[in-house]
């Protein structure tokens, strides 16, 4: 009788593993559903004084629920369960890097979500004030999908004055440069330019820093040409024909300056 | 101060005998070794994320400890009646709590000084082998001074016991209410910022509880020491000088309530 019951649970034991197997862990019922995060305070409270080992292990939550299913067929919900708990590791520990950099890899692209990754990296901001990649992304992110040329300047300009990779400050000041803030790009460089101790880094800023000035001399005289004509110029050429400027300036860059619909581009 | 020390020496060895400890430390090593399993799973603080396992791996054992050392052995001199050898000498009831404290406070210390020791190794391989991803203001100092607070919060919680040691001297209740103290402890901060808006009585009962819970995430250094953040001399000072206040304070009651007790 005892070996027969025993056999029994075992057979059920085993059952419950197997239908075990196929259930996933989250709880879905509406579609487009919000991301449930838990509140932070219940989290902090539930962890204790071993919160950043709760964020090491929330991480690995979201990497293994990830890698175990196929992420090019993720549905906005089971994407929206891997923001919670990669959001849940970063309030457990937000100076945690590999959240930002796991959301920064997955989101804008797998999950067509640049947004929501760049809300999850501002987050960071405040945490990882040492750290250059995090404005990066979301100056990156601005850019690349949102083609949101103003913020992307702002938020790559941040990481230039926390990295001392001169890429960065000619990225963001070419960024501004397209946006419009011609006067803000040659600013920031300025800046940079007085600050850098390299002299390759030097090197590469003032050429910069002459080509945007150069597209600000023609940008101020497109402008006066339009106060006494009333229109636009359609070359740069009758900015000197009508006496504006006496000469286009030199671009560094050996690419000549042309208009194109009002914007000065080389 | 000879009786103490010999009371204190006397529950040293007693306790440096005892084979749970080997387990418990077993137990550090065990932790260590699942860090290592782990740490591929992680792209950039692969470090400290190593960090983090040394130095939860130290708390979780020197709660270990506690509830499964100290409390036992606390506990064993009422049961077995060996209370009664040393009170019986010529020793005060207050040199014997003393040494009692001070005996359990070595065996915490040596068991911190090898789990100290193991964490620093552990660090240092995960330092070696993912040398590129050492935390940008990574620092020795820092991974002491952690283990030093976790080591001031054991201590703040050893005399947590005594006081409860000193009220009942049923182990159950004891590792109970020391257990909820722990909880209580590591909750207050998070608590009394969420009650911080709530006008009302709850507030005044959280902040009354914060005054007479030991405050234990005051303790908790584990994220400056992961991520080398910066930390003000004055706040080590303050709250050093908070967890002597408070164990003075403990010891004291525990010393009082344990004159009055009938032994019998």
């Amino acid at each position: 009788m005892k070996k027969f019951v025993l056999v029994f649970l075992i057979l059920g034991y085993f059952i419950i593993i197997k239908n075990l197997a196929g259930t996933k862990p989250l709880v879905l019922t509406k579609e487009n559903s919000p991301p449930k995060v838990i509140p932070p305070a219940v989290l902090k409270l539930t962890w204790g004084e071993f919160k950043n080992l709760g964020a090491d292990f929330l991480f690995i939550k979201s990497l293994v629920y990830q890698e175990a299913e196929a992420i090019s067929k993720f549905s906005e919900q089971e994407w929206n369960y891997v923001y919670s708990v990669l959001e849940a590791s970063r309030v457990l520990d937000p100076y945690f890097k590999d959240p930002y950099w796991l959301v920064q890899a997955f989101f804008p692209w797998e999950a067509e979500s640049p947004e929501k990754a760049i809300a999850f990296l501002k987050k960071g901001l405040s945490y990882r004030t040492w750290d250059w990649t995090l404005p990066y992304y979301i100056g990156f992110n601005y850019f690349f999908f949102l083609r949101d040329y103003a913020q992307a300047s702002k938020y790559l300009f941040e990481a230039a004055k926390i990295s001392d990779n001169p890429f960065i400050a000619t990225l963001a000041a070419q960024i501004a440069y397209k946006g419009g803030k011609t006067e803000t790009a040659i600013a920031f460089l300025s800046d940079m330019y007085s600050k850098v101790v390299s002299e390759e880094a030097k090197k590469s800023i003032k050429k910069r820093l002459d080509a945007l000035q150069g597209v600000l001399i023609l940008e101020k005289a497109v402008e006066r040409y339009k106060m006494i004509f009333g229109h636009l110029p359609h070359t740069l050429s009758e900015l000197i024909d009508k006496g504006i400027i006496k000469e286009i300036p030199q671009n560094p860059y050996h690419t000549p300056y042309y208009l194109k619909d009002g914007k000065v581009l080389f | 101060m000879g009786k103490v020390y010999w009371i204190s020496w006397l529950a040293f060895k007693e306790g440096i005998k005892h084979r749970i400890l080997y387990g418990i430390i077993s137990f550090f090593i065990f932790v260590a070794a699942v860090s290592l399993l782990f740490a591929d799973f992680f792209a950039i603080d692969v470090v400290k994320v190593g960090i983090d396992f040394a130095l939860s791996g130290t708390s979780l054992t020197g709660l270990l400890i506690l509830f499964f050392l100290c409390i036992p052995m606390l506990n064993r001199d009422l049961d077995k009646r060996t209370v009664y050898f040393p009170i019986s000498s010529p020793v005060s009831r207050a040199q014997y709590i003393l040494g009692k404290f001070f005996g359990l406070f070595f065996i915490l210390l040596a068991c911190m000084v090898i789990l100290g020791i193991l964490s620093c190794l552990l660090i240092k391989l995960f330092m070696t082998l993912y040398k590129a991803y050492i935390p940008l203001n990574f620092s020795w100092a820092k991974i002491f001074l952690a283990l030093v607070f976790s080591f001031l919060s054991f201590l703040v919680l050893l005399s947590v016991i005594f006081f409860f040691w000193s009220i009942s001297s049923k182990g159950f209740i004891v590792s109970t209410f020391s257990l909820m103290t722990y909880i209580i402890g590591e909750s207050t901060a998070v608590v009394k910022e969420m009650v911080s808006s709530h006008p009302g009585v709850i507030k005044h009962i959280v902040n009354f509880a914060s005054w007479v819970f030991p405050n234990l995430s005051y303790f908790d250094l584990k994220k400056v020491a992961a991520h080398g953040l910066h930390i003000h001399l004055g706040y080590i000072l303050k709250v050093s000088i908070y967890a002597w206040f408070y164990i003075a304070i403990l010891l004291t009651l525990t010393i009082i309530i344990f004159q009055k007790k009938d032994l019998g």
